[in-house]
C-alpha cells in the first residue's frame, strides 16, 4: 500500500529554499543554538562517541584508512591563477581537492621531499 | 540510530561531516512554522568546520519523542534567503 503521508523531500527543499515566505515558531541563537543542535544529534546518535564517529566517517582520511581527519593546508592565490585553475578543474572533470593534492605531490617531488 | 540523509541533502556537495559539524556548532536554529507534513522542520545555521567562517544552512525533518529517525534533506552554503531570515530574528 502506498504511504500517502510520505514526504517528497526534493519538493520540500525546493519550496523552503525558493521564494515562499517563512515564519519561525521558535528560534535559538548563539550558544543556545549550539546546545540545541548538540541535543538533537545526541538524541539521534545516542552519544558523543557516535557523533565523533559519524564525523570521521563523513570525512575520511586521504591516502590511508587510519581514522581521523586528514591534514589540511590553506593558502590564497591570485585571481588569474584561480581562473586558470578552475578552467583546469572543468577540463579534467576532477574535484579541486584532488588537483590540489596532485599539485602538492608534484611540488614535493620537485624538491625531493617525498620519502623513498 | 542516526539521522537519515536523503538525496536532496547532497545536491550542493556538502560533505556529511561538515553538515554534522554545522549542526553541532550551530549559531542559529529555528523551527519553521507550519512547514512539516509530520514532525517539525528545523533550520540549523553553523560553520562547516573549525578552519572556516563559511556557514552552512541545514534543513532537517525532526520527529521528537516518536523514536523515528530525523531526515536531513537540505545542506548548502548559507544563501541570501536564510541570511535574511536570520537577520529578521536577531535581537
Amino acid at each position: 500500500m502506498t504511504d500517502q503521508r510520505k514526504t517528497d523531500y526534493d519538493a520540500l527543499a525546493d519550496r523552503l529554499t525558493g521564494d515562499s515566505p517563512l515564519e519561525a515558531a521558535a528560534v535559538q541563537l548563539g550558544s543556545d543554538a549550539a546546545a540545541s543542535g548538540r541535543a538533537f544529534l545526541l538524541r539521534e546518535y545516542g552519544g558523543d562517541a557516535a557523533i565523533r564517529q559519524a564525523i570521521r566517517r563523513g570525512r575520511p582520511r586521504v591516502g590511508d584508512s587510519t581514522p581521523g581527519e586528514s591534514a589540511t593546508v590553506r593558502g590564497r592565490i591570485a585571481d588569474v591563477e584561480y581562473r586558470a585553475f578552475m578552467e583546469l578543474v572543468t577540463e579534467l572533470g576532477k574535484p579541486q581537492s584532488e588537483l590540489i593534492r596532485e599539485a602538492v605531490h608534484l611540488l614535493l617531488e620537485h624538491h625531493n621531499k617525498l620519502a623513498s | 540510530m542516526a539521522p537519515k540523509w536523503v538525496g536532496s541533502s547532497g545536491r550542493h556537495g556538502i560533505p556529511r561531516a561538515d553538515q554534522i559539524h554545522a549542526i553541532l556548532n550551530a549559531t542559529f536554529e529555528a523551527e519553521l512554522e507550519g512547514e512539516a507534513q509530520e514532525g517539525r522542520i528545523m533550520l540549523f545555521i553553523g560553520p562547516a568546520h573549525e578552519q572556516t567562517d563559511r556557514e552552512l544552512e541545514i534543513l532537517v525533518n525532526d520527529f521528537p519523542a516518536t523514536g523515528k529517525e530525523a531526515v536531513v534533506f537540505h545542506a548548502m552554503t548559507l544563501g541570501p534567503k536564510f541570511k535574511r531570515f536570520r537577520e529578521d530574528y536577531q535581537p
